[in-house]
């Protein structure tokens, strides 16, 4: 074979087989970024790209809502359509969403002209430890940037899966749904049922042995000021444009607040004053009835909408106030605020 | 920008190399070369447009220098020029790359507070300066001469070499850039540099950076791991190492071959080699070679007796070990190698003289043994964690497999002989187990016996089989690309 058809053949085959793995990826695509759904859902497998999609539904409808809560998934379960200020609230919610991610959506939305008079901010304790670098690499978390064109390119020209099954609605209590272009939560009907019915079995339940710390657990650079910095510029970004900040530091179970404050302690009381120094926060963490009960929770992580419709309660009603659930915390406090927490921990260790 | 990624894949590759020789047909050599030099400066400026003009100064200074020299008929002031050119090409190199290292290395031994700058290492740097300061000597020596400064820049700049080598000789080079049917398509050089870089892109994208995941979840931890986390952090660093740089080197080859240059070899089956002196015959040869030739042999080599024999030796391997990173254990990684290599020639002495043979199986694994640990010491974040992975792996009290799943079900009669099952590391720490312990075996054995792709493809010869291998490799690669990448070589 001469050495000129050798090289026309391989590009030849080459193309060839890329359109028809782009194709099939394209077809198949399970981020949401290519096929978007009416409502998506997952099974156990979680593949729907929140972040990106939901980012691209505000930009291309700028002015259908101006309060957003930005977080992890964890505050997903929050329903903020119980706020009642006239605001027309987004949940902002994505997985593993970090300080960072949140700041770079924010600089994004103001850019494309997404109206916004308020925001709340759900932090959680790995915001200081995990870094959102990895999130470049990960489909389901592949942030939406000012370019897209990697992220459309890693899509397309991921290793086709041939074999991947069908995703099919089902009733099981784990499947989960993305109300993406409504209401941004997350919803989980079926497993909030199965709880309501089987709450012993619930409290027993081995998922609660699973405890999270942090992706980088061993690794010595810490990402505090990293995610104290993206506050403060979310917190500078909010005051140049008149927008209203909400910080609230969201509700960990006991297990996990244990393990944090086993590991972690100092840098989380860091943390938290860090925080206190750039805006004012209500703090739900520390062991309170809540977080003490796992019936709040549906895994060690995330707390259910019941919790959520508190923190909500807590935050725009002052005439409530949950006694130890959702401190208040200021710059002048937050010294006050720690101690107790420590009080809290010791009773809570001797009861 | 990297060889494995989209933007060089389906932009800037095909548009250069086409519009390459389109300039070559329709306005001649002078101008193809001077189109290369300036796509070889945007590939540059990529990374960070802001030191390509510390890389274009680079090049006018060398540039005049050389002309200077060769210009210069008193062998007294042709020196001078030339420990000019070294000294200033070293200090540039010196400032960004050691500075840092140089201050906090005065402020541990005196104990003071001196103000360490944070400087960004500008890419490829070692190796254009190396590159220039061969240069330089080579026309002090009176081998080499100054040619247009469009052909030095090309030189310089030329793409496939620019960020991470091979290093080039001006002597070698020069030659082709002025051979007037160079730049016409050479369809046997094409061919074969689009299945070279196939192999290559291969090896980097789809081996070497999945080995980077094992690697990366065992030497953070490296006072926590047990017998084999160790040994597959060990064994995995080791071939990712080579499959990151070989591959790369392999690419740029190609991407010469795509031009119609000739690149030189820069590895040859190196965990093949039986000896210290062969693994350093094998291993990023053409660094070797300049070593050899621009420090080694200018100190005396191997002329001035045994003892100042091992003395360059040494003496080169320390410097070898400080081109690769500014920093201790790199100085400790070649000190090492270099008293291996002096260990290694008074054996050769001793056992030719006493006519010992060792058997080759045993020469190899030796060799692979310590060239392996030693990447233990390059790799760790300090000496103290490449030292604890190294006793972690020869630690038989620690052998600990995971507990739980098919290989507690299969081998949890080994808890009888004292073998522990615990909970192995999980998240982005999990390393498996079943995969490495598949994987690594199956990779040492390819890299102990079969040829390099270079070997291999010495009597290429285009075939529907080649059609249908480098397809497969390319396809898959491309659609890897997305997956989790870093380039070893990238800062150095």
């Amino acid at each position: 074979m001469k050495a000129k058809q050798y090289v026309y053949l391989v590009f030849l085959v080459i193309i060839a087989v890329t359109c028809v793995f782009v194709l099939f990826n394209y077809v198949t695509d399970k981020t949401g970024i290519f096929n978007g759904y009416d409502q998506l859902y997952r099974t156990r497998g979680n593949t729907f790209n929140q972040h990106f999609v939901k980012m691209r539904y505000l930009i291309n409808n700028p002015e259908k809502y101006n309060g957003f809560c930005f977080g992890s998934s964890i505050v997903g379960y929050i329903d903020l359509d119980k706020i009642n200020n006239g605001l027309r609230w987004y949940n902002m919610t994505y997985s593993s969403g970090l300080p960072e991610e949140w700041r770079d959506d924010i600089k994004l939305l103001l850019k494309r002209g997404v109206s916004m008079k308020s925001i709340i901010l759900g932090v959680d304790a790995f915001d200081m430890t995990d870094s959102p670098m990895p999130h470049e690499k990960q489909f389901s978390r592949i942030p939406y940037r000012d370019n897209n064109v990697k992220a459309y390119f890693s899509i397309l020209f991921r290793v086709p899966n041939f074999f991947s099954k069908k995703e099919i609605m089902s009733k099981d209590k784990y499947d989960t749904f993305f109300d993406a272009y409504n209401s941004g939560r997350t919803l989980n009907p079926a497993e909030d049922e199965w709880i309501e019915a089987n709450d012993i079995q619930h409290l027993r339940d081995n998922k609660f042995n699973l405890v999270w710390v942090g992706a980088d657990f061993f690794d010595n650079a810490h990402h505090l000021n990293n995610a104290v910095q993206a506050l403060r510029d979310i917190k500078d970004l909010c005051q140049e444009h008149g927008i209203e900040l909400i910080v609230v530091f969201n509700p960990m179970l006991y297990s996990t607040y244990y393990m944090y404050d086993a590991f972690y302690s100092s840098e989380l009381d860091a943390f938290k004053r860090r925080i206190a120094e750039i805006t004012p926060f209500y703090d739900f963490s520390g062991l309170n009835r809540i977080t003490t009960d796992k019936y709040y929770y549906y895994e060690s992580l995330h707390y259910r909408p019941i919790v959520g419709d508190m923190i909500i309660k807590r935050i725009f009603t002052p005439e409530y106030a949950q006694k130890d659930f959702g401190v208040y915390v200021t710059k002048n406090t937050i010294d006050e605020h720690i101690a107790n927490l420590k009080r809290q921990m010791d009773e809570y260790d001797a009861y | 920008m990297l060889f494995n990624s989209y933007e060089f894949i389906f932009l800037y590759l095909p548009v250069t190399v086409v519009l390459f020789y389109v300039v070559a047909h329709m306005w001649g050599n002078r101008f193809a070369i001077i189109f290369l030099t300036f796509g070889s400066l945007f590939f540059y400026g990529w990374w960070d447009f802001r030191y390509v003009p510390l890389l274009v100064a680079s090049i006018i200074f060398n540039y005049v220098i050389g002309g200077c020299i060769e210009r210069q008929n008193n062998v007294r002031c042709k020196k001078m020029i030339l420990g000019a050119g070294i000294v200033c090409d070293l200090g540039i190199l010196g400032y960004f790359k050691y500075a840092a290292f140089i201050i906090t290395t005065i402020n541990d031994m005196l104990g003071i507070g001196l103000f360490v700058p944070q400087i960004t290492l500008p890419l490829g740097i070692s190796f254009f300066t190396f590159t220039q300061m061969a240069y330089l000597i080579d026309v002090y020596r009176g081998i080499a001469h100054n040619h247009s400064v469009s052909s030095y820049s090309l030189f310089v700049t030329v793409f496939p070499h620019l960020i991470a080598g091979p290093i080039i000789n001006y002597r070698e080079m020069m030659p082709q850039f002025l051979k007037k049917e160079q730049f016409v398509v050479d369809w046997n050089k094409f061919a074969l540099g689009i299945t070279l870089f196939s192999i290559g892109l291969f090896k980097k994208v789809v081996i070497a950076d999945n080995l980077a995941l094992w690697v990366n979840a065992v030497f953070p931890r490296a006072g926590y791991v047990t017998f084999f986390e160790a040994w597959i952090g060990a064994l995995s660093y080791t071939f990712q190492l080579y499959f990151d740089f070989s591959g790369y080197s392999e690419m740029a080859i190609a991407l010469g071959l795509m031009l119609g240059f000739t690149l030189p070899k820069n590895f040859n089956s190196p965990y093949q080699a039986n000896s210290m002196i062969d693994f350093w015959h094998r291993w990023h040869m053409t660094l070797g070679a300049w070593v050899r030739d621009y420090l080694y042999i200018p100190m005396g080599g191997s002329k001035c007796g045994e003892i100042a024999k091992l003395r360059n030796l040494f003496v080169s391997m320390l410097l070898i070990g400080l081109w690769h990173g500014a920093g201790w254990n790199f100085v400790l990684w070649g000190g090492i190698h270099g008293a291996l290599l002096m260990i290694n020639h008074a054996w050769r002495k001793f056992s030719g003289k006493h006519n010992i043979n060792l058997p080759i199986f045993i020469c190899r694994i030796m060799t692979f043994v310590c060239v392996m640990s030693l990447w233990v010491l390059f790799r760790a974040g300090t000496f103290s964690e490449g030292l604890s992975i190294l006793y972690s792996m020869i630690n038989l009290n620690n052998i600990a497999l995971p507990a739980g799943g098919r290989v507690e079900s299969y081998f949890g009669f080994l808890e009888n002989l004292g073998i522990r099952f615990i909970d192995w590391p999980s998240g982005k720490w999990d390393i498996g187990f079943i995969k490495p312990a598949v994987t690594l075996p199956v990779l040492f054995a390819v890299l102990m016996t079969l040829k390099n792709p270079i070997v291999l493809l010495e009597d290429f010869q285009p075939n529907w089989k080649w059609i249908v291998a480098v397809s497969v490799l390319f396809v898959y690669t491309m659609f890897s690309l997305s997956d989790y990448s870093e380039f070893l070589y990238f800062q150095f």
